[in-house]
């Protein structure tokens, strides 16, 4: 037999089976676009199978500093519906861009909760970290499911019922946070991390009681150029004052940021690097942090384990 | 030639195929429709009462949908039927609603859910609920929940026609 021959009798069985999902009646599933991993965590808790979730961030992306690829204009022009955190986390608002451009609807999933503000300059700046609270995060997910809705009635039922279940799961991962968080005592409970992510964290869980409840960190709110980002010397001078007064048994990097800085205050105070948090992202795939209660759960658990 | 069989061929197979799936479903048109038995209502009126180990408030990981449900923290439903419920109620303070209708003859279901203070997970929480008729005490159950989760449960009772009855 002759090789073209096989050839094409092969050729034609393989196009043969390759139209087999399309004769089936198999629909391509409706995109819908988060802009930051945790947004996709929550979005595919809820929507289970009726949608493919995309992220546009990957894991241990910035999203302060992130700048949309062709690809990424590729994936919100095929979409349904897109998804923001807010609260200014996409540094210049490049979701709500991208999604404006390609004339998609936006939702924001931050949309009412009430911010931390912090204070720089004179400026009043809402802190956008707001999925440190699983409070908080419950706004998200009613949110969220409200837009899913919106995109699919049909499937109402079963995105309420997901979404009733996944916040029952946020309420045990509350207690559970306060339950190890109490083993610290007060005084011990510092955290001092590269930027200003754990806010709402520090608030919510009673960290950082001398500065008021709020984050200790050597780079403010934004890794990038907004009010109050970047690191200044006034800043670093601060988090060294911080860690030194309040005897800081250990200080804190983030998987997004370069640990550059945060290991010289290391080295200078003489503190110890306690472990690597999530902040701005979750784990890869595969990884104790993949979804937003496993990044939380080690979080939890190198903070509590480092400062005991 | 051979263009025009490997042609022929692919009208064959892809055709049948579609075919096929385009009639496989036409079996299934002829489902039996089977309605759910009628369920009577008891002549009887009944009283429930709430009583919790802790104050309601405000649920924050209640799901809330639009500005009207709110963030319900206590639910109450009986065959599948809301009770209508105050937004709060008082740690050990007994809550009764009168003239509670929706009970039926034969199998009945009472769910109960109810959150409990986040500043409070650290404790496990509890809530007894009694429904009586006029003459007699109907069932009588406490729920109990461990630390961090939700109270939470369903309670199955009979009436008889007899007005005999008990809990399982």
């Amino acid at each position: 037999m002759k090789l073209s021959s096989v050839l094409s009798t092969f050729l034609l069985l393989l196009f043969i089976i390759l139209q087999v999902p399309v004769l089936a009646g198999e629909k391509e599933l409706p995109i819908v676009v988060a802009s930051t991993t945790q947004i996709a965590d929550f979005t595919r808790q809820i929507a289970g199978d009726s949608v493919q979730v995309v992220s546009i961030l990957a894991p241990g992306a910035d999203p302060h500093t992130y700048q949309p690829t062709p690809d990424d204009v590729q994936i919100v022009l095929g979409s349904a519906l897109c998804i923001e955190n807010g609260l200014h986390l996409e540094g210049k608002n490049w979701m709500a861009t991208l999604a404006k451009d390609a004339a998609k609807p936006l939702v924001t999933a931050t949309d009412g909760i009430q911010p931390l503000t912090i204070a720089d300059d004179g400026e009043t700046i809402a802190d956008p970290h707001a999925w440190f609270s699983p409070k908080n995060v419950g706004v998200y997910v009613s949110n969220i499911t409200r837009a899913l809705i919106a995109l699919h009635p049909q499937h109402t039922k079963e995105y309420t019922a997901r979404a009733s279940l996944y916040l029952q799961q946020l309420r045990v991962l509350d207690a559970w946070i306060r339950e190890q968080v109490q083993r610290i005592p007060i005084q011990r409970r510092v955290l001092v991390t590269t930027h200003d992510a754990f806010n709402y964290f520090c608030t919510e869980f009673g960290f950082n009681a001398d500065n008021n409840f709020l984050s200790i960190a050597p780079v403010g709110w934004s890794t990038g150029a907004e009010v109050g980002a970047g690191m200044t010397p006034e800043r670093r001078r601060k988090v060294v004052a911080s860690i030194t007064a309040s005897g800081a048994p250990a200080i804190f990097v983030e998987t997004t940021i370069n640990p550059k800085q945060i290991r010289e205050i290391a080295s200078e105070t003489g503190v110890k690097i306690g472990g690597t948090l999530y902040s701005d992202s979750m784990g890869p795939e595969h990884s104790a942090g993949e979804t937003y209660i496993g990044m939380m759960r080690e979080n939890i658990l190198t903070i509590v384990t480092a400062l005991l | 030639m051979r263009i025009v069989l490997a042609a022929l061929v692919w009208i064959v197979l892809v055709g049948g195929l579609w075919t096929y799936v385009q009639h496989r479903d036409a079996s299934y048109s002829t489902l039996v429709n089977r309605s759910a038995p009628e369920l009577q209502k008891t002549e009887t009126t009944y009283q429930l009462t709430v009583t919790p180990t802790f104050s309601l408030e405000k649920d924050p990981f209640a799901l809330n949908l639009d500005e009207r449900s709110g963030a319900q923290s206590l639910t109450i439903a009986i065959n599948g039927q809301r009770l209508s419920l105050p937004d709060t109620l008082e740690q050990g303070q007994p809550y009764r609603i009168d003239q509670v209708e929706q009970v039926v003859y034969g199998y009945n279901e009472l769910f109960l859910q109810a959150s409990p203070p986040l500043d409070a997970a650290n404790r496990d929480h509890a809530v007894r609920i009694t429904l009586a008729d006029d003459n007699q005490l109907i069932l009588d159950r406490t729920l109990w929940s461990h630390k961090g989760s939700l109270v939470t449960g369903s309670i199955m009772f009979t009436i008889a026609h007899e007005e005999s009855s008990h809990d399982h």
